[in-house]
Order: structure tokens, then C-alpha cells, then sequence
């Protein structure tokens, strides 16, 4: 039994919250964009929040079920999806039949994630499902799905239970600026350079992807040398090289790097740079460690509150 | 002295030299040793590199400040950690187009080939930190009368295997990749892959050193771990 995709969309990898422990040795995370709405689909399905996806970027996809029947839940940024050509609700589950056709189409944000009711009969590599592409491993065979590719599924068939509802998401919140703590170079850039960092918008080019979204906007002017002797890389830094212009590092980045980073977005705002797209305009603001320790729980208990509030649809 | 620059609220690097120094080096090897002996709930993980240590946390678990008391406390003690590290020999061929940068090399330091792969292999290297691409070693150790700056523009495709210099440091491409080292020859042993039950070769802290090795003995090698008859660990275990 499989999913067996006719379209592949733009960029669709299996994901889930990644890759642990292995940067010593050069393999970065991967895992989901958008980890907070790779959680809720499989809560949705009652299932491990860490279960491996299919992650669509800008574009969704298209394939067949080839099993008994398949319950499944569509997360993430807004994106029209349809069954034998009938629109379908997203943060809430639906079964298939054999031979259906879903479609997920343009995606309004930077990731959708089809989560299916027992995930798929993949094999982990380093511990996890996550796709790699870039060192070709993880995933479906180390790489971006294409059409006529079966993704193996573990269920034969959905279990014999009522579909279930998200009714209030955990919003993404676009228009709200990212924050951030400045550093860990934030004294290798000048003051000017800061201001205008926590001041101006900054655009994401159309040079974004999983490893990471080169930024336009007011150059930053570096204080001294404009590169380091490589540290080691975190999700969410924004590096900066000789042209002042920044670059976020994503989950497939390098692990380590040589150019000096000015701020790095908190945990509790991974997910929602996750969502942007290129022409989004970001806003950064810098908040002290206290407030991100903060932000966090109030993440998780907000994530906790939405997890209860699935309930059963009549 | 170390220095704790944090890296958003999930990470922290404790930095000590701006520079690539062996006695950073080896603090940044003793603070990883003793700090995952520590393993304080929270920890995720930590990635040593040239002159700092990242330590990846979980924020909900292990606050900055938890995190940053510790590696205060550790650090005071680093003198007394004990590291072991394994050791590995790693031929490599540096004929024909293997060698792409040789005759520059030579030319530009005024040494004949032969004195170039000579100095290279005669070195003993470390391998300071493994990443910016999976089980790719940053070899510290080169002789200084071969430290070049990185070729501008860089290469789109370096072979795997390339065994390349730049800057005071040698590398080994465990892929093909984009590079801008120079290139000064191939060695036929594979270093990464993550079906290993050690999926990299090479781990921090670990001794290198090089072999010259002729081309015949070169394809008999990569004949030899292509179909699995000859095993990465056990050929070059010093």
C-alpha cells in the first residue's frame, strides 16, 4: 500500500522534528519548516507529534491512494486541497478510499504537511525520517519526490474511528516582527548596523530554501573583518557576509560556517520563519533571554491547549 | 580564557580564540569531553569546531543560565580531562588529475611537486572539527610552508575523496561538493556514510596522517570499497 504521486509538487520531502546529534560529524537537522504544524496533524490523527510527513514547499502535490483506505490530516500554511476534485477542510482528518485522487494545490505560505494516520513504512537513517537532499539520504531514497514515486504506508487500511478536528491552530502570525537575540557577533557589527537590522524590513530573495533564505534590504556594515574562523552553525542565525546583506540559516544549513552572525530567531519563532516565501518582508525584533525563556512556555502551553481542544467531529 | 557568546535561546557558543590555535583547540576538545560526561538534563548536543564549542539546549529544560554556570564550573578543570583519540592513516594519490592545484602549488612556494607532497605527508595532522558538510574533516596541522588562501571563485564540483589545502589547515571532500580549497590529490577511502554503525570515519580530536600512493594501488582500493571487500576502519586504523 502506498501513496503513489502523480504530481510532485515544487520541493515535497518526508520530514519530521529531526535529525539529533550528529552535527559533530557534519549532518545537520533537517526536520520540518514549520515543526509546530507538523505536531498538530499528527495530534489531529492521534498519533506521535514527531511523525514523519510530507513536506510541501510553495507548491503541493498530487497522488492516488493505493491502499484500502487512508485517514490523513493537511496542516500549515493555507493551500486548497481536494479529493476526486472535492475541497477538503485543512487541521482536521479525512479518510480515503482506493483509487482517490489528493490534490494539494498553490500553497499560500512556505510549507503544507501531509500527515498520514500511521505515517510511513520508511526506514530511519540516523535516527530519523528526515530528508537530507543535499548529502542525498533520509526520506524517500535521499531526495524530493517525483511523479511515479509509492510512498510506502504503514496501514493497510485507516482503523475504524470518528475524524477529529483542530478547531483553533496555533496562528503563524505574519505580520507580527520576528524576534530575535542579538548575537552571537552581534559586537562584530557597528551600532548602525543593529539599528537598522531591528528597524528596516528585510525582503527574502528568491535564493530560499531549506538550507537557508538569502535577505535584501539596508546593508549591515561589519564593525571589523567581515568573516571568522568557522563556529558552529544554529537554525534561525542570520549570518552576514562581506555585502551586508543577511542570510537565515534553515534546517538543512551547513553546520558550521565563517561569517559573523548578528542575531539568531528564538525557538518560539522557528516555526513562523519557517512559513515565509520569497518577496515576504521580515521584521526582527530583538527581545532579552528572559522574554524568549518566556515565549517558549507560553509556545508549549498554547500548543498543549490546542492539543486538548481536538475534538470529534459529529 | 573562554568566552560565552550566546546563539539565540536554544544554543551557546563558548569561544576561545578569535584565531586557529592549538591550545583553543584543545580546550574546546576538553570542554565537549567533559561537558557530555555532565550530560545535564536539556543538553541536546554540541558540535566542537575550530576554536569554539556549540552546545545545542533545549530552553525549556536547560536555561541559559543553568547552561552558562556549568560551562563556567567546567571550564575551571579542563587541564584535568582525560581525551583519548584514535588514529588513522589515509593514502592518497597525488598524480595526474588528481593533483589539479600541484604544479601551482609548487610554482607559487617555489618547491618542486615532489617537496610539496613531501611536506604533506610528513605532517601529523588532527582533525579539529568534522562538518559543514557530513564527515568532512578539517585537518589542523599543515606545514606552515604550505598555508595558500582558498581559490577565488571557488570550484562548482570538487570530486569526493579530494584531499585539499587552504589556509593552515588540510581537507578531505567526502562528496562532491563545491569547494575552494586546492586541490593536491584523491584518496580512494570513503569517510562518510550513514549506514556505518559510525557513520563518519573520522571524529574530532583524531590523528591523521597521509601516504603518497601510486595510481594502480589507488583503483585497487576503490575497487576494493566499492564492492565491499575492504572496510574503511580496519585498512586505515593506524
Amino acid at each position: 500500500m502506498s501513496l503513489r504521486i502523480s504530481e510532485p509538487g515544487l520541493f515535497s520531502t518526508i520530514q519530521d522534528l529531526g535529525r539529533v546529534g550528529h552535527q559533530r560529524i557534519g549532518v545537520p537537522p533537517s526536520g520540518a519548516l514549520d515543526g509546530l504544524a507538523l505536531r498538530m496533524g499528527n495530534a489531529v490523527l492521534g498519533q506521535q507529534q514527531n511523525t514523519a510527513a510530507l513536506e510541501m514547499c510553495r507548491v503541493g502535490a498530487g497522488m492516488v491512494v493505493e491502499a484500502a483506505s487512508l485517514r490523513f490530516c493537511v496542516t500549515g500554511a493555507d493551500a486548497p486541497v481536494t479529493l476526486d476534485g472535492v475541497a477538503l477542510a485543512p487541521w482536521r482528518s479525512h479518510t480515503a478510499r482506493h483509487g482517490q485522487r489528493l490534490h494539494i494545490g498553490r500553497i499560500r505560505g512556505g510549507a503544507a504537511y501531509l500527515c498520514v494516520q500511521g505515517g510511513f513504512a520508511l526506514a530511519p537513517v540516523l535516527g530519523s525520517l528526515s530528508t537530507y537532499t543535499r548529502a542525498g539520504f533520509g526520506g524517500f531514497q535521499g531526495r524530493r519526490l517525483a511523479a511515479g514515486d509509492a510512498l510506502p504506508l504503514a496501514l493497510p487500511e485507516a482503523p475504524a474511528m470518528p475524524e477529529r478536528l483542530l478547531p483553533h491552530p496555533v496562528a503563524a502570525e505574519r505580520a507580527r516582527p520576528l524576534r530575535v537575540l542579538l548575537g552571537p557577533h552581534a559586537d562584530m557589527f557597528t551600532e548602525a548596523a543593529i539599528r537598522t537590522l531591528l528597524t528596516e524590513p528585510y525582503q527574502v530573495t528568491n535564493n530560499a530554501d531549506r538550507l537557508g533564505m538569502r535577505l535584501f534590504g539596508a546593508p549591515l556594515e561589519h564593525l571589523g573583518p567581515k568573516e571568522i574562523v568557522s563556529d558552529g552553525n544554529n537554525t534561525g542565525c542570520l549570518q552576514v557576509p562581506g555585502d551586508g546583506q543577511p542570510i537565515v540559516l534553515m534546517p538543512d544549513r551547513q553546520t558550521a560556517g565563517g561569517y559573523p552572525k548578528i542575531a539568531t530567531v528564538i525557538t518560539a519563532d522557528l516555526h513562523r520563519l519557517g512559513q515565509a516565501i520569497p518577496g515576504s518582508q521580515l521584521v526582527f525584533e530583538a527581545i532579552a533571554p528572559e522574554q524568549a525563556e518566556v515565549a517558549i512556555w507560553r509556545l508549549e502551553r498554547a500548543v498543549l491547549a490546542a492539543i486538548a481542544s481536538i475534538r470529534e467531529i459529529a | 580564557m573562554m568566552r560565552l557568546r550566546q546563539a539565540g535561546d536554544g544554543a551557546m557558543l563558548a569561544e576561545f580564540s578569535d584565531r586557529l590555535d592549538p591550545a583553543a583547540v584543545a580546550d574546546v576538545r576538553a570542554l565537549d569531553v567533559a561537558l557530555n560526561a555532565a550530560a545535564p538534563d536539556g543538553l541536546i548536543e554540541t558540535m566542537p569546531c575550530l576554536r569554539s564549542l556549540l552546545v545545542l539546549h533545549d530552553p525549556l529544560r536547560l536555561s541559559a543560565r543553568r547552561l552558562t554556570a556549568l560551562l563556567e564550573a567546567l571550564a575551571g578543570h579542563l587541564d584535568e580531562v582525560e581525551i583519548s583519540a584514535a588514529h588513522w592513516i589515509i593514502p592518497v594519490c597525488y598524480e595526474g588529475e588528481f593533483a589539479l592545484d600541484l604544479a601551482e602549488i609548487a610554482a607559487t612556494k617555489g618547491m618542486t611537486e615532489a617537496e610539496v607532497i613531501q611536506r604533506h605527508t610528513a605532517a601529523t595532522y588532527t582533525a579539529i572539527a568534522v562538518g559543514s558538510f557530513p564527515g568532512l574533516p578539517y585537518l589542523g596541522g599543515l606545514d606552515p610552508l604550505l598555508v595558500l588562501p582558498r581559490r577565488v571563485p571557488p570550484r562548482l564540483v570538487v570530486p569526493a575523496g579530494t584531499v585539499a589545502i587552504a589556509l593552515e589547515m588540510s581537507n578531505i571532500y567526502p562528496q562532491a561538493t563545491p569547494g575552494g580549497w586546492n586541490i593536491l590529490g584523491r584518496t580512494p577511502v570513503p569517510l562518510f556514510d550513514p549506514g556505518w554503525a559510525q557513520p563518519s570515519l573520522l571524529s574530532p580530536g583524531d590523528g591523521v596522517q597521509h601516504r603518497p600512493m601510486g595510481r594502480e594501488e589507488f583503483e585497487s582500493w576503490a575497487a576494493g570499497f566499492a564492492d565491499g571487500s575492504r572496510n574503511p576502519i580496519e585498512r586505515c586504523r593506524a
